[in-house]
């Protein structure tokens, strides 16, 4: 039984395509499934420190893009670059205003292994422009919690 | 079988059985929390790692497209889960980051091509949201917020920056003379430099952002908002106050943003201030009005289409509806909104007021997956002179881009057993735990319980790459997660029994499923009846090869509908007579949860 299941998903598959299409082209139930149940969710508060899924997972992305970046050599305004890419991805078009993106920038650095010479470096350039957000306190925060 | 799982040890490995339609073959994805990662098919022929919230994922293919999931929960610990999470989502970002270059390139050239025919042309985004107000006075909101601006900065200080920018523009043809940079190392984020219309998009926003704010005489356009009813989203006092609260923040980040250093920051300022305008709108008129943040290449539905489906509009809607509530309700507990809440709270909203307006003025229905971002362009002819250099820049350009197009299809060209969506998810695997594309097989027996070698053997087949998980990694558990109608049709059996199992046989008698288009044409589902499977398969296929014949006559006025589903039925049907199922049928629409 086996061995005609294989054989014959092998045959479909070769003959219509194995993988999955990517889902971009746009279903308007998935366009209404996406929005339904799952954007008061990802606002509400779901964590300890009070922030939210879609804080978090912004967090997480900046953190990672930190990470990968930091292995290729970008800084300054290369570095800045990507990271407006990220924060746009997360509905964030001046992520300058946004906590969560210092604190990200400092996960990273720690993940990353920089030495807190390097972590400072980062503290100070961005602080340096911040306004309403503390960006060089925050970057320190986040590179303090995941640095050993 | 190890310790307990909880959420922070283990990673699900997911099987997604075979149906008609993509991945025929089924499918295979990695479920790391609330994301999914799995690599699909993206045009012109590449694979790539795409990110799925985790209810998304199971929604689309285990609902809406009807399938089996098969779950291996792995056991691993919180380290190992952190760090597979970590490097999936790395490569998932610098992927991107590699085909965002790529776009860059065509940008690019696309620019240079409006140049070299005299009228260089730059798209900018969020522009399309503004226009001159006519005749009135300036908006209470802008007026305050360049109140804030001078107070900040000093009288002057809007003027500086807009000269600044336009220097910015008319120093374009500096950039042509520069060398375009190499291409950064494969597997690494892409090198950051956005090219030269990146560069003419980000100078000129900056031109029109203090252009506007210096003038004070921005409106919105008409056409790129929309207006929700007061019922859709009552604006009661504590709403009220926290949008109130919402715009002095935006304000306040307006003020500091001004003189922010990024070279992107024109975009951000076009959008908070035709955020400003709408908030501002909403406050004076007690209905809320968005930016419509459907992108202009937005999918359209007639209603027709869609009622031909199987899809409620009036259904649809009130699921909606309901989720804005519950959002309204969620943003007046939090402290402070950050602006994604707000682009959140924006984009349901538009969505919503989308299905309300083809219910009560008929109109198609625009339908974009994913995140909606307020995008909304505008063209402006740039003011340069025909730069010599533009030609030997264009050709730099140009073999960029051919060299990463080189490069991106050596690396993601698809293949149908060497390449896939299994073989990659083994290789990416592999690398996540030991670093090694090849297998570090003690870090996999380490990290995993076991090894499996990326790229060998039959394990290219999703069916068959499960069962090596099964038997290789340390797998704590499996949950066999039945497909959507097999779960409705399970509680009617034990409710109702043979009459529910006989009525629910066909597509012409169930009660759980309803004719949907992108099916084949089949008459009995034969997913859960393997001993009867090639009896109903024999029956299928007749039913197929009628609707092939009935398809031919009707090709000319349904543009093949018809013969296409026919055909289909047939080709779907030839595996039941040997007792293998792929098709389950599937669903137009189904809701998320039920509308309360």
């Amino acid at each position: 039984m086996r061995a005609w299941t294989f054989g014959t998903i092998l045959m479909l598959s070769i003959a219509v395509g194995g993988c999955s299409f990517s889902a971009s082209s746009a279903s308007i139930s998935d366009s209404i499934a996406q929005s339904s149940k799952s954007v008061s969710d990802s606002i509400s508060s779901s964590s300890p420190d009070g922030s939210s899924e879609s804080e978090q997972a912004y967090r997480e992305d900046v953190r990672d893009y930190t990470v990968a970046a930091l292995k290729a050599g970008r800084e300054g305004p290369a570095f800045e670059s990507g990271l407006a890419d990220v924060a746009e991805q997360h509905g964030i078009t001046n992520w300058e205003a946004d906590a969560a993106t210092f604190v990200g920038i400092g996960e990273g650095l720690g993940r990353a292994g920089a030495s807190p010479e390097t972590a400072r470096g980062f503290a100070d350039e961005m602080g340096a422009s911040s306004g309403r957000v503390p960006a060089g306190e925050l970057i320190q925060k986040g590179y303090d919690a995941t640095h050993s | 079988m190890g310790r307990a799982a909880d959420e922070s040890s283990y990673v699900d490995f997911l099987y997604v059985d075979a149906n008609e339609g993509s991945a025929s073959g089924g499918h295979v994805a990695l479920r790391i929390g609330d994301r999914t990662y799995h690599f699909g098919y993206h045009e012109p022929g590449h694979l790539r790692l795409d990110r799925d919230a985790s209810a998304r994922f199971e929604h689309v293919y285990g609902t809406l497209e009807n399938r089996n999931l098969k779950v291996l929960r792995i056991d691993v610990t919180p380290e190992t889960r952190d760090r597979v999470r970590g490097a999936f989502n790395e490569r998932y970002l610098i992927e991107r980051s590699e085909f965002g270059r790529l776009d860059d390139f065509h940008r690019d050239l696309a620019f240079a091509q409006t140049w070299f025919s005299d009228v260089p042309r730059v798209e900018i985004r969020g522009a399309g949201y503004l226009r001159v107000r006519p005749g009135r006075p300036a908006s209470a909101a802008l007026r305050r917020l360049q109140e804030a601006i001078v107070k900040r900065y000093g009288p002057g200080f809007l003027a500086r920056q807009h000269e600044t920018a336009k220097v910015e523009v008319a120093r374009l043809p500096e950039m042509v003379r520069q060398p375009v940079p190499a291409l950064a190392p494969a597997g690494a984020i892409s090198e950051g430099t956005r090219g030269l219309a990146a560069h003419a998009e980000n100078a000129k926003s900056r031109v029109e952002a203090f252009g506007w704010l210096m003038r004070g005489d921005a409106a919105l356009r008409r056409t790129a908002t929309a207006h929700l009813r007061s019922e859709a989203f009552p604006l009661d006092g504590p709403t009220r106050e926290a949008l109130s609260s919402f715009a002095r923040h935006l304000e306040a980040d307006l003020v500091d943003a001004v003189a922010s250093p990024r070279p992107d920051v024109g975009y951000a300022l076009l959008v908070g201030i035709a955020r400003l305008l709408v908030l501002e709108e909403t406050l004076e008129t007690g209905h809320l009005v968005v930016l419509d943040v459907f992108p202009e290449d937005a999918a359209r539905l007639s209603i027709a289409s869609i009622e031909s489906q199987g899809g409620d509009l009036e259904v649809m809607a009130g699921e909606l509806a309901v989720e804005l509530e519950k959002v309204r309700l969620a943003l007046l507990r939090k402290r402070e909104l950050r602006e994604s809440d707000y682009a959140e709270l924006e984009g349901l909203a538009c969505r919503s007021r989308e299905l309300e307006r083809a219910g009560t003025e008929g109109t198609d229905v625009r339908a974009a997956v994913g995140r909606l971002l307020p995008l909304r362009p505008a063209t402006f002819r740039l003011d340069l002179a025909p730069s010599e250099a533009l030609g030997s820049y264009a050709t730099s350009v140009r073999d960029r881009t051919q060299e990463l197009e080189a490069r991106l299809d050596a690396s993601h060209r698809y293949n149908l057993i060497a390449h896939n969506c299994v073989s990659e998810l083994f290789v990416q695997l592999s690398r996540a735990v030991g670093g090694e594309p090849t297998g570090d097989v003690r870090a996999s027996i380490e990290s995993l319980g076991g090894f499996i070698e990326p790229e060998s053997g039959l394990d290219f087949i999703p069916f068959l790459a499960a069962d090596e998980v099964e038997a290789s990694y340390r797998v704590a558990r499996i949950d066999h997660v039945s497909s959507h109608r097999r779960r409705l049709v399970e509680v009617l059996e034990a409710r109702e029994g043979l009459p529910a199992t006989l009525r629910e046989s066909n597509v012409l008698t169930s009660t759980v499923y309803e004719r949907n288009d992108a099916d084949s044409a089949f008459l009995f589902f034969t997913d859960d009846k393997l001993g009867l499977r090639p009896v109903l398969g024999a029956a299928n296929l007749f039913y197929g090869l009628a609707a092939v014949a009935a398809g031919i006559p009707l090709a000319p006025f349904d543009e093949g509908a018809s013969l296409s589903a026919g055909l289909r039925g047939v080709l779907w049907s030839v595996p039941e007579l040997v007792f293998i199922n792929v098709r389950k049928g599937s669903y137009f629409h189904v809701p998320r949860a039920p509308a309360s």
